[in-house]
């Protein structure tokens, strides 16, 4: 997908989404790599060599204060999509309905060639929806289960085990979403490769939103016809 | 705003070709590690064998591996029979150590496997004393370690060796005046019984050897003579087993879980 530099670009994700973002990939990013330490290969571990039980030390404390960075930005997560007015946008624009599934089936009836085009879809796709809800699922149990391992003293050994095993489970299939899903669309895919930058400004440009939000472009493009037909209006009765 | 990859200049578009195939390979790579720990790894990873240890393969590959595993809740002598019982253990029992609360289970797992004059009979320097592992049945000297962790059918036997000839120390020259003694123990006073207990004791140190004094480098017990393989003897010497020891003598948890010990002050431990 080619994008001319002048290009028209609408507004992806606001300051605030992308400091939320940025929260979440960093201390998840942290959390996949202190916490697979502890399933490391013998041979690399024998590496650290000596400095290895003070390498795990911090590998401890680094897991436990990413752990809690990340509940924190899911907790403000859940009130910003409450109460503030973007967050509830956000939200309503993410929920599931009906024409989710008639995307899903006309967009593999076009990856299959059945279909000429691309169905025109919402501002965030049916993919995008299903990849927001696991985090929400792959979080709480994450959470929970991390808390229970962090006050072990408080549970007995079968519900540990428990835990253990859900927060195992979850951060591998965690993982392997993130990079088999999340670092695909928005690195490897050749729409945006090598980096969707909407990440970093926010911004979407006129022909990628035409062509993956394609029904989200033509409300976009009503609202600000809209909105300037109001202002044009409000000129007027002010002259 | 989204640069179009076409439009670089070569140099820069070459540039991050390279670093995003490398980072295409990384995350592949620990992808498939994912997927590899998931589904395939062995669950549990004993550390016997590990790549530069040619020796331990070779080992190994002859069948006369030493397994690793824990000996945490078996009964040893459940398991191999009461026959070739101490004679120790007919007045202190088959669980002799119960006077520190915190390391009497440690203690009372070694006494299954080591004889109580390994550690109870505290050697002069001018002694010759071999620690050799014997069948607790035939007395045969065993040639290598097969078998659970402790369960070899054998115990660690001190032997004194006087001209070139070992004898076992753990095998009383006063037997006979002891099972007389068994036999009129009843009918003894307190002040004869103590009297017959100095005779029978007069082997015995009256400081034992502690843990930490075989689980050390060049401590008494030479692992690697007692048929360990090398890398359980390192683990034996300076690894968790060592390492555990330390820790658990400056350990606080036993006195959190009793604090009538606070007020008896640090307990009766062997070496105090």
């Amino acid at each position: 997908m080619s994008h001319g530099k002048n290009e028209r670009m609408f507004v992806r994700l606001t300051k605030s989404q992308r400091i939320q973002h940025v929260i979440l990939f960093v201390s998840t990013g942290l959390l996949i790599l202190t916490g697979f330490m502890l399933m490391g290969e013998r041979w690399v571990i024998d590496m650290f060599g000596s400095a290895g039980n003070e390498i795990f030390y911090w590998r401890g404390i680094v897991h436990r204060i990413a752990g809690v960075a990340v509940t924190l930005v899911c907790l403000y997560h859940l009130g910003y999509v409450v109460v503030q007015e973007e967050g509830r946008s956000w939200i309503k624009d993410m929920l599931p309905r009906l024409s989710d599934a008639t995307h899903a089936s006309q967009n593999v009836s076009y990856m299959l060639g059945f279909r000429e085009a691309r169905p025109k879809m919402e501002r965030f796709t049916y993919i995008e929806k299903v990849e927001y809800f696991s985090v929400y699922f792959g979080m709480f149990i994450v959470i929970v289960t991390g808390t229970m391992m962090w006050t072990e003293q408080y549970w007995p050994k079968f519900w540990l085990d428990v835990a253990d095993a859900f927060h195992l489970g979850e951060a591998t299939l965690a993982a392997l979403a993130i990079i088999i899903g999340h670092i695909f669309s928005v690195h490897y895919n050749p729409h945006v490769y090598p980096m969707n930058k909407a990440f970093i400004d926010g911004k979407i440009s006129e022909s990628m939103m035409k062509e993956e939000h394609g029904l989200w472009y033509e409300r976009e493009l009503e609202r600000l016809a809209a909105e300037e037909a109001e202002a044009a209006s409000e000129g007027n009765n002010n002259a | 705003m989204h640069d179009h990859h076409s439009d670089m200049h070569p140099l820069k578009r070459l540039l991050i070709d390279i670093l995003m195939s490398s980072l295409f390979i990384m995350l592949a790579g620990f992808a498939l590690w994912l997927l590899w720990i998931t589904f395939f790894r062995a669950t549990f990873d004993t550390g016997l064998v590990t790549a530069n240890e040619q020796t331990e393969l070779e080992r190994i590959a002859t069948g006369a591996g030493v397994s690793n595993e824990h000996f945490h809740n078996v009964d040893q002598a459940v398991l191999e029979g009461a026959e070739s019982l101490s004679l120790c253990l007919k007045c202190h029992g088959n669980y002799p150590h119960s006077k520190a609360p915190d390391v009497r289970a440690f203690l009372n797992a070694h006494a299954f496997f080591t004889a109580c004059e390994a550690c109870h009979i505290r050697p002069l320097d001018s002694d010759n004393i071999a620690y050799r592992w014997l069948n607790k049945k035939t007395g045969a000297e065993l040639s290598k370690l097969e078998g659970k962790p402790g369960s070899y059918g054998a115990m660690i036997v001190p032997i004194k060796i006087v001209e070139g000839v070992g004898q076992r120390l753990d095998e009383s020259t006063d037997r006979a005046f002891i099972e007389e003694y068994l036999g009129l123990r009843a009918v003894f006073n307190a002040d004869q019984q103590a009297e017959a207990k100095v005779r029978i004791h007069k082997e015995i140190s009256q400081k034992p050897i502690f843990c930490d004094e075989c689980h050390k480098k060049s401590g008494v017990l030479n692992f690697r003579s007692l048929l360990y393989p090398p890398a359980v003897a390192n683990r034996l010497e300076t690894g968790e087993v060592a390492s555990m020891i330390t820790k658990y003598s400056e350990f606080y948890l036993p006195t959190m879980f009793d604090p009538a010990s606070k007020v008896r002050g640090r307990r009766n431990r062997p070496q105090e």
